[in-house]
């Protein structure tokens, strides 16, 4: 024990060593807690939808907590903190870029994949397969096709939708049935006065894996549009002018966006 | 003394015919204070460079492009939100592997020690006890790596270490259940996953622990401790692990419970630094590439192989949920490729590339990426066409 003593005595820290420990405390302190303050925002007021399938709020919620927690911990007077067993420079840029990164993600306003993405590649036809494919599958499972007639389709969401168009013969059995969903505006590249498409990510696990998912509306509202506003459309399935099944909207809302912008399968 | 005054001293000093002893020996201890100095500010200047290397690499994969391309703010907006994303989808995964990693370093330390040194002397054993540790903790590749750095600083074998650091982000308990669900039971590819992934590792793992120089591989921070830790002849107290007694040395005493938030702050924040760039990159790829052009490049037994891999390298989606963007593509490419994405996609990504570096040098890593797509390509080729 005297021998222990003896060696923390021989190693007694000067000054500036302490200052130093202190400056790197409060920092690495400040950022963690930064970064679970983030965590929890955007939990707290719904936006982590705009990044990450709502599967995951649990979860971060812990590890918000947890390395806010980590965070308060560092900045309490009483706390013993170790200098990491790393170069000054590599610390101070991991704590840099830390506090950098929670820093982004308080003062950025959340916003969410929209259209202006889709828009880039609104060309590439009514349906963008990649992620969405499974779910595409899944939400054809769920109806009795056998008995067309008996669909609700007015409860559909664009992701029932176009599973359903993408086989022609389901399609056409689906000519006449309403329709009443919500999505946000594309306005195709090759401009004409009555179409557009209403199209909605569908986010399997986080933004990185989105599809956006469009179907072509037929309106008489579609030249006051803009492209990624919020819209709720209601009507019938039938065929446009170019013979391509379509929404033939009886009304074009502008309405909010929802809570969650994404379908979530 | 500066080098201004070294070159002046031949005006100032006389110049002796035979140099006293003396003043040989205050020469050479100049000369080499002149050195260690330029040693030094070469050094500083290095690390200085290495430090702003994630800076960098962030910047310039989320902000040139927005520069340089057309709709250059339209992509941002979306690079800043996938961005934001895969960060949030990461953290929890790198905190685990960091609270993980403190615990070992906290309380396991003396435990494992004995179970590395046991397992040291013969590579399969070694091999064996990294797909243990992989089947048993809940590690994708984000948290696998800060685990790895920390039992390979306690002296854990090559091939343990690298075993565990390929085969956890797969055959953990949560990727094979998520990958299980994903499918709806379907054992072909729960079975193909885990048993691909194992014989890469396996064969990757225990062919490079042949090589009997280690520090070859792992980056000289861990090399040091590596040293140390082998060469460590001073004494324990009893219930005392190595690393509380490094700290008793040169810091105040610690409680454990003390020594294991710090372990995890520091393990966190150094995770979380290296796995950013990485993720800067996959946000820039699907920010500014156009969505799906990957897909439509191929369709081939080869090329579909190719195209998937690339893929689920660009995407760093984490292994734990990656079973579900990976079903999507089952119905569009044949089995061999679907699997070459689940393999490779956790093995060599964009994040865990950047992982890899708390342990392993750049020359390793490559190496090792090299070996992991040479396998997993000829295996996924392999299965396509003996499958289709």
């Amino acid at each position: 024990m005297s021998i222990t003593l003896q060696k923390i005595k021989q190693n007694q820290p000067n000054l500036r060593d302490i200052l130093k420990n202190k400056a790197g405390q409060l920092a690495s302190g400040l950022a963690l807690l930064a970064l679970g303050v983030w965590l929890e925002w955007r939990l707290w007021d719904g936006t982590l939808s705009y990044y990450l399938h709502p599967r995951f709020n649990l979860l971060i919620g812990f590890t918000g907590l947890i390395v806010g927690g980590l965070g308060g911990w560092l900045l309490l007077p009483k706390s013993r903190y170790i200098t990491p067993e790393t170069s000054p420079l590599k610390a101070f840029s991991a704590i840099t870029l830390m506090a950098l990164v929670a820093l982004f993600g308080l003062i950025v306003l959340p916003r969410p994949l929209d259209g202006t993405r889709a828009a880039l590649v609104a060309g590439a036809g009514a349906n963008s397969g990649g992620s969405s494919n499974r779910a595409l599958a899944a939400a054809l499972l769920k109806q009795d096709w056998n008995n067309a007639a008996s669909l609700d389709t007015a409860s559909w969401n664009l992701l029932d939708w176009s599973a359903a168009l993408n086989d022609p013969q389901r399609a056409e059995k689906l000519v006449d049935h309403p329709f009443d969903v919500t999505g946000f505006v594309i306005l195709p590249v090759t401009t004409s006065s009555r179409n557009f498409l209403v199209a909605r990510y569908v986010v399997v696990c986080c933004t990185a894996d989105a599809n956006a998912l469009r179907v072509p509306v037929v309106s008489e509202k579609a030249q006051e549009l803009e492209a990624g506003q919020w819209v709720r459309v209601r009507g019938t399935l039938g065929r446009g002018s170019n013979g391509i099944v379509s929404f033939l909207a009886n009304s074009v809302d502008i309405v909010a966006r929802p809570a969650n912008p994404y379908i979530n399968p | 003394m500066s080098v201004k005054n070294r070159a002046e001293r031949p005006e100032t000093l006389p110049k002796p015919v035979i140099k006293s002893p003396s003043l040989a020996l205050r020469e050479v201890q100049v000369d080499s204070s002149i050195t260690s100095k330029a040693t030094n500010s070469l050094k500083l200047g290095l690390e200085s460079f290495l430090a702003v290397i994630p800076f960098l690499v962030i910047i310039t994969a989320g902000l040139f492009p927005w520069l340089f391309l057309p709709n250059g703010a339209t992509r941002f907006a979306v690079f800043e939100n996938i961005f934001l994303g895969l960060t949030i989808e990461a953290l929890p995964f790198l905190l685990l592997g960091s609270l993980l990693a403190a615990a070992l370093a906290s309380w396991g330390q003396q435990r494992v020690s004995r179970l590395w040194e046991a397992t040291s002397k013969n590579r399969f054993k070694a091999a064996a006890t990294g797909v243990g540790l992989g089947l048993a903790l809940p590690m994708c590749e984000c948290g696998a790596p800060s685990v790895a750095r920390q039992a390979t600083r306690d002296g854990a074998p090559v091939a343990m270490s690298l075993v565990f650091m390929l085969a956890a982000p797969v055959v953990n308990p949560i990727t094979i259940l998520v990958t299980w669900l994903a499918f709806g039971g379907e054992l072909a590819i729960v079975l193909g996953r885990i048993g691909l992934s194992l014989a890469v590792a396996l064969i990757v793992g225990l062919f490079l622990s042949l090589n009997p120089n280690t520090s070859d591989f792992f980056i000289p921070e861990i090399n040091k401790d590596r040293a140390r830790h082998s060469s460590h002849e001073h004494s324990h107290t009893e219930g005392e692990s190595c690393h509380q007694h490094h700290i008793v040395e040169t810091e105040t005493p610690q409680s454990k419970f003390s020594i294991f938030l710090n372990k995890a702050v520091g393990e966190f924040m150094m995770a979380t630094k290296v796995a950013l760039p990485g993720i800067a990159l996959a946000s820039s790829f699907q920010a500014y590439s156009p969505p799906g052009f990957l897909v439509g490049l191929g369709q081939g037994a080869l090329m579909s192989v190719l195209v998937l891999m690339l893929l689920a390298s660009m995407m760093s989606v984490c292994s734990s949920v990656d079973a579900f963007v990976a079903l999507s593509f089952a119905g569009i490419f044949p089995i061999g490729s679907v699997l070459a994405f689940l393999v490779f996609g956790p093995l060599v990504n964009l994040k865990s590339l950047f992982l890899f570096r708390l342990v392993l040098r750049w020359r390793a890593i490559g190496l090792i990426s090299l070996f992991c797509a040479l396998l997993v390509l000829l295996s996924g080729v392999f299965i396509n066409l003996r499958i289709n």
